[in-house]
């Protein structure tokens, strides 16, 4: 079933583009791009169900009834869904965008691996998911003129995990140029888009910090071991990430170069709001 | 909040097909089997392991079961291990990381000699042909080896990874890549003979008998090629595509070839002569990846719906197929020793052996 409705569509979409384009590599950037085009009302309906969530947390209302209730745990969730329900937001405004997103990034990812094929059992799943519709939209997403897809991309074997070999490195060994490259972006869009806390010290502040650090090194070790084409991703991925946050004004250049988030001009911007 | 029933239906079904999405980890390789006679060598997953044909039980060592390689390396293999006369084995790496090509002591299972020089991994079978061996490798190249592993010669037949194996008349090497050529190469000097480009990509080794080669393509054509000068002789469209090597009898009057169209595909029993279809033989569930194995009096083949299937030569139901609930077949069955060996894939038992009636003797689960 997953296959079938997410998976097999998804992929006859990465191999239609890359019929057309010629290049492997252009076409997951294409296809990511795209992806992340669809999904950009969802995200944007998340980021902005987080701010208004973010700035209910730091207003005197929320602060007031916090203290007022905090011994009675029952009495303070009916006076927080209470205020929701007053100032128009829903709880679940932020989680729900990120649980209908998350399966189309499961899909987007499990597709770039089958469409990769780089064993003969991945090809066998390819060759069974290509659309028998696909040739007659172009001679070139036939299956003669698809196989076997051109993997080079830039230095890059789209079908391995990337390694730039220098003569001056010992025998067997390379410079994981795409993988760093990974970390860096994701570490960039992890502190760039994650929105302020109200005290840096509260348990979500917390929480962000650390995945602003596990998230980088998570998909290095990602982009290290497996596929170069999930690495492609992975950049255009976190790139086009930052772009979407920047056209909607929710970029926070300032957590780049801090350990925590500015607490000062979160309040000072709450207190504006408010 | 209050969510409406119709969004609540809508998000318990999104919820339910993305958890779909987690219930499986696909395997990425599948088994290869050879056989010197008295052991089979079973290559699976990260391990090559030894199995006593008498007893199916594993070839000890100082009381430790056999292992390939002996030592813990960052192994996968795809591939069947070439046999070589001087009680070796060679085989490539199939690991994403580690691009090997080992020749590995039959008695010990201690690497005797490596080959490194090649950065991408190595899917097909190596072949070995008198005292040398010929191994495709993910570079594009195939290169030729004496026993010992000292480099004879490279023959770049592509930029993409080879995955079929060679085959050899023991003149001239036959060998096919994934962009649609066929070639024949100089055993001794590794220089082309001639070169055709098919209509489609080629998975498997050709057949070789009486100066013609016999290959099927993934689109489903299936040549007959003259094995001297590389001119097709006829050429048949089958309904799927073809993945594996085809076999004939020994009167080289039958060709059996399977396919795989979709999760189904078709058995053919054709004309070696004219390529004429003799048979047809759909198959609803399971597709047929591996080659037949033909014997004088039954054929036997396998489908990745886990079946095995016993025909006689001429294609009617010879006994009552086996089914090996959920396991897969992707590796031809193996006739050594009157035992007809079948490797399955996600199946309790990595190697089972019947007898030449279809009765199960042994099966065999690795020592822990």
């Amino acid at each position: 079933m997953w296959d079938l409705l997410i998976v097999n569509p998804f992929t006859n979409l990465l191999l239609l583009i890359y019929a057309f384009v010629g290049n492997f590599g252009i076409a997951i950037i294409l296809f990511t791009i795209l992806i992340r085009l669809a999904t950009h009302p969802i995200m944007a309906q998340q980021i902005k169900s987080s701010a208004a969530m973010q700035d209910l947390m730091k207003s005197d209302e929320w602060k007031k009834i916090q203290e007022k209730y905090k011994d009675e745990r029952e009495k303070l969730a009916q006076e927080q869904m209470k205020l929701y329900s007053e100032k128009g937001i829903s709880p679940f405004g932020s989680c729900l965008p990120t649980l209908i997103q998350f399966p189309i990034l499961i899909g987007f990812y499990q597709s770039i691996v089958r469409a990769i094929a780089a064993t003969p059992l991945q090809l066998l799943g390819l060759v069974r998911g290509i659309f028998p519709g696909l040739a007659s939209i172009s001679p070139a997403a036939s299956l003669s003129a698809l196989i076997p897809i051109q993997s080079k991309f830039l230095w890059m074997d789209l079908g391995l995990p990337e390694r730039v070999i220098l003569p001056f490195l010992p025998e067997g060994w390379g410079i994981p140029v795409l993988a760093l490259i990974v970390a860096v972006t994701t570490y960039i869009q992890t502190k760039l888009t994650t929105p302020p806390a109200a005290d840096p010290n509260d348990q979500s502040a917390q929480m962000s910090q650390s995945m602003a650090i596990t998230m980088p090194l998570m998909l290095f070790y990602f982009s290290l071991n497996f596929a170069s084409g999930l690495a492609v991703y992975f950049v255009t991925s976190n790139l086009i990430g930052i772009l979407q946050y920047a056209a909607l004004g929710k970029v926070n250049w300032r957590n780049l170069f801090s350990g925590a988030p500015q607490a000062e001009t979160k309040t000072k911007r709450g207190a504006k709001r408010s | 909040m209050k969510l409406s029933r119709p969004l609540l239906l809508a998000l318990f079904a999104w919820l339910t097909l993305s958890l779909s999405a987690c219930g499986r980890a696909p395997a990425t390789n599948w088994p290869g089997l050879s056989s010197d006679g008295s052991a089979v060598y079973l290559a699976e997953g990260q391990k090559i392991y030894a199995i006593d044909l008498k007893t199916g039980q594993d070839v000890l060592v100082n009381n430790a079961p056999l292992r390939f390689p002996a030592e813990n390396l960052n192994t996968a293999f795809y591939a069947a291990p070439a046999l070589l006369p001087n009680g070796q084995m060679v085989i490539g790496n199939a690991s994403q990381s580690e691009f090997s090509l080992y020749w590995l002591d039959l008695a010990s299972g201690a690497q005797t000699h490596t080959y490194s020089a090649v950065k991408k991994p190595w899917f097909g079978s190596a072949l070995a042909v008198s005292e040398n061996v010929y191994a495709p490798a993910g570079d594009g190249a195939l290169y030729a080896f004496g026993m010992d592993g000292t480099p004879q010669w490279k023959f770049q037949a592509s930029e993409h990874a080879l995955w079929a194996s060679p085959s050899s008349d023991g003149v001239s090497l036959y060998l096919g890549t994934l962009d649609h050529q066929l070639y024949a190469i100089s055993i001794e000097s590794g220089k082309q003979l001639w070169q055709v480009e098919l209509d489609n990509g080629l998975l498997s080794a050709p057949a070789v008998y009486n100066q013609t080669l016999y290959v099927g393509t993934l689109s489903g054509q299936l040549y007959a090629i003259n094995a001297k000068d590389g001119s097709i002789l006829w050429q048949t469209a089958l309904k799927g595509g073809i993945w594996s090597a085809p076999s004939l009898n020994d009167n080289g009057d039958r060709l059996y070839v399977g396919t795989v169209e979709g999760t189904g595909g078709t058995f053919y029993i054709i004309n070696p002569a004219d390529g004429s279809l003799l048979k047809t033989i759909p198959q609803e569930k399971g597709s047929i990846v591996a080659s037949p194995l033909v014997l004088p009096d039954q054929v036997i083949y396998v489908t990745d719906n886990g079946d095995i299937l016993w025909l006689t030569p001429e294609g009617e139901s010879l006994r009552q197929p086996v089914n090996l609930q959920n396991a897969k077949l992707y590796t031809q069955p193996l006739l050594v020793d009157g035992h007809i060996l079948i490797a399955p894939m996600n199946y309790a038992s990595l190697l089972i052996a019947y007898d030449l009636n279809g009765a199960q003797t042994w099966a065999y689960t690795p020592a822990k």
